[in-house]
């Protein structure tokens, strides 16, 4: 299928320092009710990978590390 | 898991303790009591959150232990973690906490305690309410609100003179199991309180014990300067039905703040007295429409048990 | 490209459970308990963990019967003339019988109810007539609470397998459900005894203001599967056309929570501070009043905090912002917004279909019994009304009990692998289109019509062009493109989405009448009509497959209302002095 590839703020960051996937930690990815993080393979950390967000937390109020920020999303801001 | 639990990355180590945490095993809770001592605070925060889920002995003292613990963040998970203990078991290691040097470790033993509504934490509770830190104070009255024994009584009363206001605060809605006579002085000492926070809880204290006796004092609070005060105040006349409050009441009926002008007209209404008809009906053409409605089903209901 | 796992998994179970949010985990682990024997399986389309309307926790009760605050007879008195009368009462007796017992069963596992300083219950009042409402300002930690009591009593729990058709027998009893795997496109067909539908609200039928289509009242992963899978096995479903439509924090689109700052003695008011609504329950009524000011010269409407002391706004800051939409705290902040100074903008939601504030859903009994023998729905896709999250539980407990007996006593059924074959072909087809339409504009494009046409006062022409629209779209869902198992689950729901907003576009039109405010508000029929009307419309699959209605007497009420008394309720509506 052709598509577009249309730019897009993530409302959700996770920095890469912080987060520790690679040492096997999937807990936001577990947690998000819609499904939207993974771990990206190359970089062996979280990612936000489906721009489709209810702004609800869980994510970053269960990291271990503190790594998640969520901004609400920039339409409703 | 104990490999990775002993493994050299932190990272690691912190992993291995919330999937413990997550598996709901009772083979997790001494793991994570051994977790508590790891060397790296970010293990030891995770361990103490998860401690929370095994209510009993041992994960209570491992806790209590952790209330020592040199990093705040990590004494604060423990101290957290311990007011989630139901067990009377939980009591003994925190009890031999509450004397200890750090008033930060007196009261969060005391946080954890008051759950627990053990008998042996009342005879201390009651000295602690002579702590130099008020914080510990706040929660010896805590522990003592729960237990409800009428032997605190002229202590609780103590304590609503207080220096710190959040300690007489606290007395002062502790006081909600003595009867409506024992609670008179501090009722009245607590309207008269520089803290319109203190003076609020002593007017919702006479509502709920039905003061009788403090009607004279609740009818002087209605002139409070802070309209949450008054408000209150109204409510607990409503709800002793202080028929001598009906004109006091109906002043307030054109008092600028709607939320008072609703407290004012509910409490009519409780009082339930055809004397306070004609205030009633002016309330019904007020501004703000709950107050309408209350004033309309209040008379509904004077006129219904008048006809009855 | 993701490939359909074509030997698809069977499991085998005594009670199914579909739905982790609220109804379910309650329902899974009361049929566990009931009987430990049975295998219990939870099948939940994100994790069990953090999902649901409660996902971040809930701050308050508000509806808790507790002794000394209200009876149930009282509550259910309440509730039936807050619904002008349609209601099975049997079922909201049957809820309110249970609410106490439940608030200290989850206070013993550790769930955190606002306690005076004696640990006693601190109920508020905030309705006109009893006290329902049990603040939770530490309610953070709900679902964790109930994941570990999960994992306790061996219930199996199925994370990110979302249901996409319900399985039945030739008689007509349940056999089981399809579900897909979000993650690998796995299918799974379960065979089970009894089946709990608990899939929560249709929260994605109308487009919220924003036009973001994630930024619902809802929870999102609440598409309306529930509605859909029990419409296509034939189960009733009650009242659709009394529609979930709540006052809202504007854009931000979260519950301004009236009900928290209520306590605190905050209000809803106009654009000059005062308060204007005259009803007291989240209600159409209160949401016709609520329209009338938005859009009128005193609109639009505020949350009013101003007036309130510093010490008290923090407080309520304290909670708002830490628990069920805590992200709310920065939405302010991000405008600049300050309760101590301004008044909080207010909206209309978009509709959606949801028993917490109206009387509709798939029609239960008091035993969370469907009409279809041996399905069970509870919470907000059940049509118990005002359930809230309390509701949620309770019921989910009843239809968790019930159909553990009913598992014991019956055998796994036969399905017709058809069924299974036609669902994995409606997969499998989106999963191999090459070319075609992304998930979200359809859905978008549906949505937007159901806020261009549905979207009370109800017309009946819009609804009619509507329903044209609708069967156009309906074509277009083949085409939809699923690049990875979670575009899949993604067009699956738009499928869902679509066959929602058919129903309640039926169901609409079925009803010639105006009832229940704002929600069922017809303008070429503004009267309630009590002689032709005052019944349960019922919507169903024909034999045709297409959609059908009939009405539902009112049973006899289990708890009389006394004469006068729907008058005088109706006496606290009084109208603004002239
Ligand atoms: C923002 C908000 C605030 C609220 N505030 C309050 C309050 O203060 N007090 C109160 O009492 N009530 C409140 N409520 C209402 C209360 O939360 C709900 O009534 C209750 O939680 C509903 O429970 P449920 O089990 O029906 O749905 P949910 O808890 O939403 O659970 C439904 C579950 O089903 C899953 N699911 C959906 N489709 C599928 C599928 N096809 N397959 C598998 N799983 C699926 C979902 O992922 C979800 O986990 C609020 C609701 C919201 C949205
Ligand atoms: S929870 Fe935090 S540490 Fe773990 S994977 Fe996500 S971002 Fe990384
Ligand atoms: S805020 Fe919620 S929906 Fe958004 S990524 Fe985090 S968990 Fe997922």
């Amino acid at each position: 299928m052709s598509f577009a590839e249309n730019p897009s703020e993530f409302p959700v960051k996770i920095d890469q320092g912080k987060c520790i996937a690679d040492k096997g930690c999937t807990v936001c990815v577990d947690v998000c009710p819609l499904d939207v993080l993974r771990i990206n393979p190359e970089t062996g950390k979280a990612h936000m990978r489906y721009d489709e967000c209810w702004y609800c937390l869980p994510c970053q109020l269960d990291c271990p590390t503190k790594a998640v920020t969520v901004t609400i999303p920039y339409l409703l801001r | 898991m104990a490999e990775r639990l002993a493994s050299a990355d932190a990272a690691e180590r912190r992993v291995a303790v919330l999937d413990l945490a997550e598996s709901a095993d009772q083979g997790a809770e001494p793991l994570l009591v051994g977790a508590l001592e790891d060397r790296d605070a970010g293990v030891r925060r995770e361990a103490a959150k998860a401690l929370a889920q095994f209510d009993g002995r041992p994960a209570a003292e491992a806790l209590a232990r952790t209330l020592l613990d040199d990093d705040a963040s990590v004494a604060d998970a423990a101290a957290c973690s311990l007011t989630e203990m139901k067990s009377p078991e939980a009591a003994k290691p925190l009890l031999a906490l509450v004397a200890h040097d750090r008033a930060g470790v007196r009261g969060a033993a005391w946080r954890g305690l008051r759950n627990l509504r053990v008998e042996a934490s009342l005879k201390p509770a009651l000295k602690a309410l002579a702590d130099p830190d008020a914080r510990v104070r706040r929660e010896a009255v805590g522990v003592l609100a729960y237990l409800k024994n009428v032997a605190t009584l002229t202590a609780l009363t103590g304590a609503a003179d207080d220096e710190n206001f959040e300690v007489r605060r606290a007395a002062i809605s502790a006081l909600a199991f003595a009867s409506s006579g024992q609670a008179l002085d501090p009722i009245a000492k607590g309207l008269s309180d520089v803290h319109w926070q203190v003076r609020e809880a002593a007017a919702i204290l006479a509502g709920k014990i039905k003061a009788a006796g403090a009607a004279p004092w609740l009818v002087g609070a209605l002139f409070d300067e802070a309209w949450q005060v008054s408000g209150k105040a109204a409510l607990a006349l409503g709800e002793i039905k202080a028929r001598e409050a009906i004109h006091a009441l109906g002043g307030l009926l054109s008092h600028p703040a709607s939320n008072l002008r609703k407290d004012a007209v509910t409490a009519l209404g409780e009082i339930g007295h055809a004397d306070a008809l004609p205030y009633l009906e002016q309330a019904t053409m007020d501004a703000d429409p709950d107050v309408r409605k209350i004033a309309s089903w209040s008379i509904h209901r004077i006129l219904s048990a008048r006809a009855k | 490209m993701a490939e359909l796992d074509d030997a698809a998994d069977l499991f085998e179970a005594d009670v199914l459970v579909i739905g982790g949010g609220t109804a379910g985990p309650l329902a899974a682990y009361k049929a566990k308990s009931a009987n430990p024997g049975l295998k219990v399986v939870l099948l939940e389309k994100a994790n069990v963990k953090r999902s649901g309307a409660i996902a971040i926790g809930m701050d308050g009760l508000n509806n808790a019967v507790v002794p000394g605050f209200a009876t149930p007879e009282q509550y259910v008195r309440e509730i039936t003339i807050a619904n002008d009368g349609i209601v099975y009462q049997k079922a909201v007796l049957a809820y309110a019988m249970r609410s106490f017992d439940m608030i200290r069963e989850l206070d013993d596992w550790g769930v955190k109810f606002q306690k005076d300083e004696n640990g006693d219950y601190d109920v508020k009042k905030v309705h006109h007539l009893g006290s329902y409402v049990l603040p939770m300002p530490e309610g953070g930690g709900v679902k964790k609470i109930l994941y570990r009591q999960l994992r306790k009593a061996q219930v199996l729990i199925s994370n990110r397998y979302m249901a996409t058709r319900l399985l039945k027998a030739s008689d007509g009893r349940i056999a089981g459900a399809v579900a897909v795997n979000s993650r690998t496109a796995g299918v799974l067909v379960i065979r089970a005894k009894a089946v709990i539908l608990a899939t929560g609200a249709a929260g994605r039928l109308g487009l919220p203001a924003s036009g973001y289509l994630w930024g619902t009242y809802e929870n999102p992963t609440n598409s309306g599967d529930g509605y859909a899978m029990a419409f296509h096995a034939g189960a009733e479903l009650t009242n659709l056309e009394c529609y979930q439509i709540n006052p809202l924090i504007k854009d931000y689109n979260g519950p301004a929570c009236a009900y928290v700052g209520g306590p605190f003695g905050a209000y809803t008011a106009n654009s000059r501070g005062a308060r204007f609504i005259e009803c007291d329950y989240w209600s159409g009524q209160m949401m016709l009043e609520f329209r009338k000011e938005l859009e009128g010269g005193n609109g639009p409407v505020f949350l009013k905090f101003d007036h309130l002391a510093d010490e008290t706004i923090s407080e309520v800051e304290g909670i708002l912002h830490s628990v069920e939409r805590p992200s709310r705290g920065l939405f302010h902040e991000g405008r600049g917004d300050n309760y101590r100074r301004d008044m909080v903008e207010m909206h209309i939601s978009e509709i959606g279909f949801c028993s917490g504030h109206s009387a509709s859903g798939v029609w239960v009994d008091e035993h969370a019994r469907t009409t279809v023998p041996g399905l069970y729905a509870a919470g907000d896709m059940a049509s118990v009304p005002h359930n809230y999250m309390l509701g949620a539980f309770v019921n989910g407990a009843i239809a968790g009990e019930d159909a553990a007996v009913a598992a014991a006593s019956t055998e796994l059924q036969s399905y017709d692998p058809q069924d299974v074959e036609t669902e994995r072909a409606r997969m499998r087809r989106l999963l191999d289109n090459k070319d075609g339409l992304p998930a979200n504009q359809v859905e978008y494009k549906i949505r937007r019509f159901v806020n261009d046409y549905l979207q009370p006062p109800k017309i009946t022409r819009k609804y009619e062009i509507a329903q044209k629209r609708f069967a156009e779209i309906r074509e277009d869902l083949q085409r939809i493109v699923a690049r990875d198992p979670h575009e899949l689950m993604r067009a699956l729901e738009v499928h869902s989405i679509l066959d929602c907003a058919d129903m309640a576009a039926a169901a609409s039109l079925f009803r010639t009448e105006s009832r229940w405010g704002l929600y069922h508000y017809r303008v070429d029929y503004p009267e309630q009509d009590d002689e032709n009307w005052f019944c349960h419309t019922q919507l169903f699959k024909d034999e045709r497959g297409a959609i059908a209605l009939k009405k539902r007497p009112v049973d006899p009420y289990v708890v009389p209302l006394e004469s006068g008394e729907k008058g005088a309720y109706q006496r606290l509506r009084i109208p603004a002095p002239v």
